[in-house]
This record gives C-alpha cells, sequence and structure tokens, in this order.
C-alpha cells in the first residue's frame, strides 16, 4: 500500500520545543492511527506539560538504513538485498534514505535520496560481507550522518550480532547519549530466530523506535516494510520546554484510549544556557 | 640506395626516445583495507608512492591520492620521483572509512583530462566499492569514454567468501585498454611497476 505522505514536516529549530515521535498499537497489535491531540498526555520529569504540536497525518521519513556485514550474515546476503528493497519499494513521496553497512569497514553512502533506483543500485553493488561487528561505532556514524537533517530521523539497524568492536572502538554510552542529544529514533531488526542483543533492544526502546523479532527468512522483507509503514504512521507530538540545565529529563507519553500501547522516546537533552 | 640503406641501419641503432607518462596512482585506504585485525596497516600508500617513484623516467609527470573517508588528490604533477615519495607519504596518515572506488577512479581520469602525454591511472584497491556516489555503469562508461587506460592492482584480504571482487574491475581495465592484476600484499610494489611500465609500452593484458 503506497501511503500519501505530506511533503516534510519543517520545524522551525527553537529550543524549547522538544518534538515526540510516537508509535501507538492497540492490543491486537495493530497500528492505531486516529487518535486526536485530546487523548495524549504528555509528561517532562512528571510534570504535565500542554501539546503545542500535534500532527497524525504521515509524514516524510529520513532513514540511515544499516545493514550488518559481518561473517555471520554472510549467509544472509541475498536476503539481505530482498529486505532491503522491500523497505525501499514501501517508501513514499518525500521519504529519503542513506544505506550503509558494517563489517569489514563501516561505510555509509553519501546519497540521501528516495531515489529507488539509485537506493536499488547500492544494494546492488556496496553490500560486501565480512569482518567483525562494530555495531555501536556504525550507529554512531548512521546518527552523524543524519545530523544536518530537520524533522524526524531514524536509523534502522539490520544485524544477528553484538558489538564486537575489533576494527574501531565504540562505546553503547556514547551511542546512546548521541540518540538522545539528536532525539534519533533507533529501530533494530534480528535476523531470523534469534533476539537481539539486550543492549541494543534497550537502546530501541528508549528513543522510541522499535526492534523486530523475524520468525523465518521469508518474513524479512515484510518486517522491513512494516517499519517503513510504522514510521509513517506515527503522531508527531510537541511540548514547550523551559529547562536550560542541559541535562537529561524523562519523558512519558500516555494515550486515553482503553488497551492502546504508546511507544516514545523516554529522555531528551534539555538546553544549555539561556533561551532566547 | 646503400647510403639510404645505411642511414636506416645507424637510425635503428640510435636508443628509442621511452614515451612519457602522466600516471595518477590512487590509494584504497579505506577500512577494510588499511584495518587488521591486530594493528592498521599504515605503509600501504607508502609503499605504492615508492613503487611508482621508482618506475619514473625523465619527463614523466605522477600524482598520488587515496580514497577512504574522502577522496584526496592534489592538483598539481609531479616530475621527480623524491616528490611523489614525499606526496605518498604526507597520506599515510589518512586512513579508514568507506571505499568510493567508482568515485576515485572518475575523479583521477577527470584530472588527467589536459594531460599531454600517455596518461594512465593504476589504482590499487581489495575492489569492495562502497560510500560511490557514482554506480558502476555510469563509472564505466563514463571512463570509457575518457579513453584513459585503467591499472588495477587488486589484493583481497578477506579470507571470507565474499562476492567477486575484481568482476567489475576486470571489466574496466578491459574497457578502457589497461590491465588488472591479483596480487598478495608483498607483490604490490612489483605490480605497480609493471603497470607503470605497460602504461608506457602501450600494452594491455589481464592477468591472475
Amino acid at each position: 500500500m503506497l501511503l500519501a505522505v505530506q511533503d516534510r514536516t519543517t520545524f522551525r529549530s527553537t529550543s524549547r520545543t522538544v518534538h515526540v515521535y510516537a508509535t501507538v498499537q492497540g492490543e491486537d497489535g495493530r497500528l492505531v492511527a486516529d487518535l486526536t491531540r485530546d487523548d495524549f498526555r504528555v509528561y517532562e520529569d512528571g510534570r504535565e506539560r500542554p501539546l503545542t504540536v500535534f500532527d497524525n497525518t504521515p509524514q516524510a521519513i529520513t532513514v540511515a538504513l544499516m545493514f550488518d556485514m559481518s561473517n555471520s550474515m554472510a549467509r544472509y546476503l541475498d536476503r539481505i538485498r530482498q529486505a532491503g528493497n522491500a523497505f525501499v519499494a514501501a517508501l513514499g513521496a518525500g521519504d529519503r534514505v542513506r544505506i550503509g553497512s558494517f563489517g569489514q569497514e563501516v561505510a555509509i553512502s553519501p546519497l540521501l535520496t528516495g531515489d529507488r533506483s539509485v537506493l536499488a543500485r547500492i544494494l546492488d553493488e556496496e553490500l560486501w560481507p565480512g569482518g567483525p561487528t562494530p555495531l555501536w561505532y556504525a550507529t554512531d556514524l548512521a546518527m552523524t550522518s543524519l545530523e544536518g537533517e530537520s524533522g524526524r530521523r531514524v536509523v534502522l539497524l539490520f544485524t544477528d550480532g553484538e558489538d564486537s568492536g575489533l576494527l574501531v572502538p565504540g562505546k553503547l554510552a556514547e551511542t546512546r547519549r548521541h540518540a538522545e542529544r539528536g532525539g534519533f529514533m533507533i529501530y533494530a531488526v534480528g535476523v531470523p530466530r534469534r533476539s537481539l542483543a539486550d543492549e541494543l533492544r534497550s537502546l530501541a526502546e528508549d528513543s522510541g523506535g522499535g526492534h523486530f523479532l523475524v520468525p523465518s527468512e521469508d518474513d524479512l522483507a515484510s518486517t522491513f516494510a512494516r517499519v517503513v509503514d510504522e514510521l509513517h504512521r506515527q503522531y508527531v507530538l510537541g511540548f514547550a520546554s523551559d529547562l536550560t540545565d542541559g541535562k537529561s529529563h524523562r519523558i512519558d507519553v500516555k494515550v486515553s484510549r482503553p488497551g492502546a500501547k504508546v511507544r516514545a522516546r523516554k529522555n531528551f537533552m534539555a538546553a544549555e544556557g539561556v533561551i532566547r | 640506395m646503400t647510403t639510404l640503406l645505411l642511414c636506416a641501419w645507424l637510425a635503428g641503432l640510435q636508443p628509442q626516445a621511452r614515451p612519457a607518462i602522466d600516471v595518477v596512482l590512487m590509494v584504497d585506504v579505506s577500512h577494510s583495507v588499511t584495518y587488521g585485525a591486530i594493528k592498521r596497516d599504515r605503509t600501504l600508500v607508502h609503499d605504492a608512492g615508492a613503487a611508482l617513484a621508482a618506475s619514473l623516467a625523465p619527463g614523466d609527470t605522477a600524482r598520488v591520492g587515496t580514497f577512504g573517508d574522502t577522496i584526496t588528490l592534489e592538483t598539481a604533477r609531479l616530475t621527480d620521483a623524491a616528490a611523489v615519495r614525499s606526496a605518498a607519504d604526507a597520506l599515510t596518515d589518512k586512513v579508514g572509512g568507506g571505499s568510493p572506488l567508482w568515485d576515485a577512479l572518475v575523479a583521477a581520469v577527470a584530472a588527467l583530462e589536459d594531460g599531454k602525454a600517455r596518461r594512465g591511472v593504476v589504482v590499487i584497491t581489495d575492489g569492495r566499492s562502497t560510500a560511490n556516489r557514482t554506480g558502476f555503469a555510469d563509472a564505466l562508461d563514463r571512463l570509457e569514454r575518457a579513453r584513459i587506460p585503467v591499472y588495477v592492482v587488486m589484493f583481497d584480504k578477506s579470507d571470507h567468501a565474499i562476492p567477486d571482487p575484481g568482476a567489475r574491475l576486470v571489466r574496466i581495465a578491459k574497457a578502457t585498454g589497461g590491465t588488472c592484476l591479483f596480487v598478495e600484499r608483498p607483490a604490490i610494489a612489483g605490480a605497480i611497476a609493471r603497470a607503470a611500465a605497460a602504461l608506457r609500452d602501450g600494452l594491455s593484458a589481464t592477468a591472475r
């Protein structure tokens, strides 16, 4: 299904407004896309804050799609390409993707594009299996590659393992801080029948992203398409914050619909100094 | 008649002027080439530059570039071996990142467009191409149209089965009139010398 996606929403960067992207699922696990502003409550360090931004129309997405190409992933190469192409096929107008990989090297395409032929070319030519799993370093670089973009910024990782850090040192704590500071959403998809590392799941949950287990190899492509669908159906929320201590603060998002569960980032980094 | 034959014979005895070459050496310094599991290989650019310098003859010009996180290629042509070695040594710290192989070849060929001597590109790589702005088909087309031979010196540090990293490079070498040599790391210097000699002699061959 091709969603009609609005042109990119540009938020003027006032450090007072904290943006939160929320995914809501019903008891049956299906996405709930018909909530209104009044259905949401947002709390900053436990204090309810009035919503100053609300949008429930499909939003264009900006994604760094990162494939783990470590030794153990070599057997999935064809499936990885299929999954990547399924992801690309599910993109809507205005969506942009940057494809990268990590293993023998961490390589991220300089092209951030919605052009399907270019993305298909990169999937075909630029995935090389082999090497260790510099997971945190790769995640960090992927976020850096989206640093200059506005709006919702997503890193989607397809990986089978835990960080091995053999080639280049990367630290989970730094990656976590980077995600919080930049408001990046982290998504992770694991290989079939294998659970993701606890640290990665935790990072994804705290960022407001998500993680997916894949029952079988045949489900890879549909899982990637599902991630795109979820990203398109997120709610854009925002509240005004007057915190200026440069520290991490808690965010809680609740919805009034019975049985519905909401996923959103759990922390944000307050502005530092005087807000003008 | 006898005089004419004598003149022709004497002309044959004169040493043949070796054609000058104008060469760009591009060295892959991506993670996959320069980072080992134990330590970084920071000697590749130095070794490659020294090998090219040793292959130069009076009248030749050369430049040394690298590709990894960025593509680095000085615009000024170097005319002596010491300058080539020095230029290579100045690049030894620029290691790591992806492998924009096609972009690097396109940049190298573009840098040679205004050359008058026998022009060629020598590229040292493990064949993995990532983080390119230019796709392979587009790069192949541009390289072919430039009519500048590409001499590939390829080595693969990986001990794992990967899609044939050399297939596309062989196509480029054939299409441009260059050569493609597959070597082990210690043989890279010799392969660069062979590539320079092939450029000077206008040879085209692919050997594994």
